[in-house]
This record gives C-alpha cells, structure tokens and sequence, in this order.
C-alpha cells in the first residue's frame, strides 16, 4: 500500500478469473470446431494473413472483386481494400496452414493456425460454403498437381454479384460473394476448381458450413515466421 | 525486478496472446448475402443474351463492363501460342452491361484448340483496381477440343504465321479485318508471335460431350494478384 492511501499492484483473484474465462472459451471453440459441431469463422481483419495447403478441390466455384471494410486497428476506424474474393459451394483442403503476424508490446508474434493428416492427397479437411477474401494467390507445379486449374464451362467477365457458388434447394442462391451490385466489379464463374500447392495472402478466410479441422494445432511463437517459411501443410 | 512483477508482465502478455487468439477465431456464420431484388437489373433486363459458337447453347451473363487485356508481347518471330482455327462468328455484337449501359460495335471470335506457350498476362482492368493473372510461362485458356469464344473489340489484333503463308513470318491482323480474312483465319492452324486483345467477355467451354473433365483452364506456376 502506498503512502496517499491508493491501492497499487494486481488483483490477481480477477486476472487469473479472466484468463480462465478466456481459456475456456477458445478451449471450447477448438473442441467444437474440431467435432464438427460449428462452422468456423476466421477474421483477420487489421492485416493480412498468410495462407498455405497442398491443394484446394472445390466445385461450383467463383471469382470476383469485393470491396471489404478492413479495420485500421486504431480509433475503431476503417478503410476499404479491393480483394478478389474467392468462393467455393464444397471444398476439400488437402492440408491448411494460416498465420498472421501481430505486435504485442512492440514484439512480433506470429499466430499460426495449422490443420491436417500429413499424408498428400488425403483432402482430409472438408467445409462448405467456403470464402477467402485474396490479395494475390500462386499455385505450382508438384507431384500433386499443377497451378490453379478450372472445369467446366468458365467464364470471365461476369458482375462479381453474378457469380454462383451456393445453392438452396437446388437452386443457386444470389450474390453468394455479396459483392457490389451493378458494373465494374469483375467476376469469373467455373463448374469447379482445383488449386494445388498454394501460398498466397488474404485478408480473411470463411467456412460457413460444417467443418473438419484434424489435427488442429495453434501456436504463438515470437518472430515473424508463419506459414511461407514452413513447407506446404498436408 | 521482483518475482511478482515478473509474474504481472507474462500474465499480461498471456492475457493479450489469448484476446489475440479469441479475437482471431469467432464463430457463426456471416451476414446473409445482400439479396438484390433482381440480380441483374429490373427483372433481370440488364442480361445479355450470348450465343456460343456452333451451336454449343445459349449464355445470360450480367456483364461487369470491365476490360480484360489479354497480352502476349510479340518478341522478333517467336512462337509464344497455337490456335487451330481463328473464326469469326458475329461482326457487330451490341452487350448490354449491368448497370444497363450498351456497347456496340463489338466482335464475337472463336479460338479452336488455344494454347498458350509463354508469355501471356491476363489483366483486368477495373475502376481503382487491376487484377493480374500471369503464368510463368505455359497455360491453357481453351486447350485441344475446347472452344474459346470471345467479344472483343475491333481494334483487337493477333500477330500470327503459318509454315504456308507470309513465308512463316509473323504478320499482324486487327480483329475489324476477321471477316475479310475469314476464309485464311478458319483455313490454317496458326501459330502465333503476339497478341492483344480487349475482351469484354469470355467463355471457355467444350462444344460437345460432357461439359466437365477437360479442366480447359490451366494456369500451372502462376501468379494471380489485386493490385
């Protein structure tokens, strides 16, 4: 106790209650999204993140330029970034590794989340309703497969609203990229998609059906590296 | 520094990895689509209506009125691409965009069998925005027994040789002279040394048989950005 009377130093008791509360909830979201039990949501929205997987297998894909509200992590402001928001009906992961970097008291930290069964060709990871938010994308050449390839009958130059992925009861749902209506937004329209040995940089990723997740593993490491320096997840 | 600061300061630090983590994963879905009351315009009206090449079916696109440069740099009398046959199919083809604008004047091509070797870059040329499609080299925008149909403008052109013509040189014809040189374009297979092309619009699709399986876009070690 100081001098004046004023109370300095921890109220460990409530810390700790905190801390607990936080760690049962993320204890809570892991187990759930690892049975499958909810979709996941995963929201980057300050920075971009890094995204890596061995391949990418989805059907009734599409393409098209978004405007996304990002926050500029101060002030509780905003800013607005064209992304080229990819979407995938069904998708299979062979593999999935996400990372961002964030500064905690002026220290890098990397959040890296990472899922899958290590053996190539498993497509082990499965959702639907899948929505990445890219900056740039790259796929190669690999025992696996080759690039970013298409099916189907493709078409470029579409509205970005006029791009179909979902369906309900069988009938495509509108504007599933929920992008500006109207000219001037690009779109590309394809039965299906395969995408092997991606890295790229996104802004945010989104599986909105059901979800496996093997092997999800987080981690917090000092430093700044995420998944470019770590060989393909699969 | 005393044990119990020490013990404050990684609390503090854990606390904020784990508000990092929490904040990063959250659950449920995200907000329903902004459902339009027609996608394209009143009742749709704002649709072109698109004939494919030989009869392949009938396309509704919503047109997003953004420029796709297709680029291939010509290089002296390198051989960057192959097209079995160069049709024209329509010489004066009006879109109607999404906002409901016109533009007229426009050309309906179809490449048979397209086959990029190197150096093409796809960009799209959008209001505040580019996207970038570039292969490092090989690609397919079509491939053997597809059909490439594209409304482009006139002043397009493709840069082009053939073994038995222009004693293989590399010779340059605009997209306005298809239909005067339609019965060449449609009567060689063609090897080309460049070419740039304003596209409107583009479908890539297998005339006949099933429409899935061929996989008729192919961008192996390739590079797509929003710049």
């Amino acid at each position: 106790m100081a001098a004046s009377g004023v109370v300095y130093g921890t109220r460990w008791g409530r810390t700790n209650a905190l801390v607990l509360i936080a760690l049962l909830v993320i204890a809570g979201i892991v187990v759930a999204v690892k049975q499958q039990v909810i979709a996941a949501n995963l929201v980057f929205q300050s920075s971009t993140s890094q995204l890596a997987t061995s391949a990418i297998d989805g059907s009734d894909v599409g393409f098209g330029v978004v405007r996304m509200t990002r926050s500029t992590g101060s002030g509780g402001g905003t800013d607005v970034k064209n992304v080229l928001r990819g979407g995938f009906a069904n998708g299979k992961l062979d593999g999935l590794c996400v990372s961002q970097v964030q500064s905690i008291l002026g220290v890098n930290m990397t959040l890296k989340i990472t899922a899958g069964d290590g053996v190539l060709g498993t497509y082990e990871i499965q959702g639907s309703n899948a929505l990445f938010d890219i900056v740039s994308i790259r796929g190669t050449n690999g025992s696996n497969g080759s690039g970013i390839n298409m099916d189907g009958r493709a078409q470029f130059g579409l509205a970005a609203s006029d791009v179909t992925t979902t369906k309900t009861n069988g009938v495509f749902d509108i504007n599933p990229l929920e992008a500006d209506q109207g000219t001037g937004w690009f779109g590309i329209d394809a039965d299906k998609g395969n995408l092997y040995n991606i890295r790229g940089t996104i802004y945010d990723g989104v599986i909105g059906g059901p979800f496996s997740l093997p092997n999800l593993s987080i981690t917090v490491t000092p430093g700044t590296s995420g998944c470019d320096a770590s060989p393909l997840p699969k | 520094m005393t044990g119990n600061r020490r013990r404050q300061r990684v609390l503090v630090l854990f606390a904020l990895v784990a508000l990092l983590v929490a904040s990063t994963i959250t659950t449920g879905g995200r907000d329903e689509p902004a459902h339009a009351a027609g996608a394209c315009g009143p009742n749709d009206a704002y649709r072109s209506t698109l004939q494919l090449y030989g009869g392949a079916g009938t396309l509704r696109p919503c047109l997003s009125k953004v420029n796709i440069n297709v680029g291939i740099p010509q290089s002296g009398q390198s051989h960057f691409f192959d097209i079995q046959k160069i049709r024209i199919i329509e010489d004066n083809v009006t879109l109607r965009y999404a906002d409901g604008s016109t533009e007229s004047n426009l050309k309906h091509i179809t490449f048979e069998s397209f086959n990029v070797r190197d150096n093409m870059t796809l960009t799209v040329d959008g209001p505040g925005y580019d996207v970038r499609m570039a292969p490092d080299a090989a690609a397919v925008i079509g491939g053997e027994g597809v059909n490439t149909d594209l409304w482009v403008t006139g002043d397009s052109f493709v840069t082009v040789s053939s073994i038995i013509l222009f004693f293989g040189l590399c010779t340059t014809a605009s997209v306005n002279l298809f239909s005067n040189l339609s019965w060449l374009l449609n009567g060689s297979s063609w090897t080309g040394c460049g070419m740039n092309l304003d596209v409107r619009f583009m479908a890539v699709y297998r005339p006949t048989g099933s429409t899935t399986g061929l996989f008729p876009i192919k961008l192996p070690n390739t590079t797509i950005s929003v710049l």
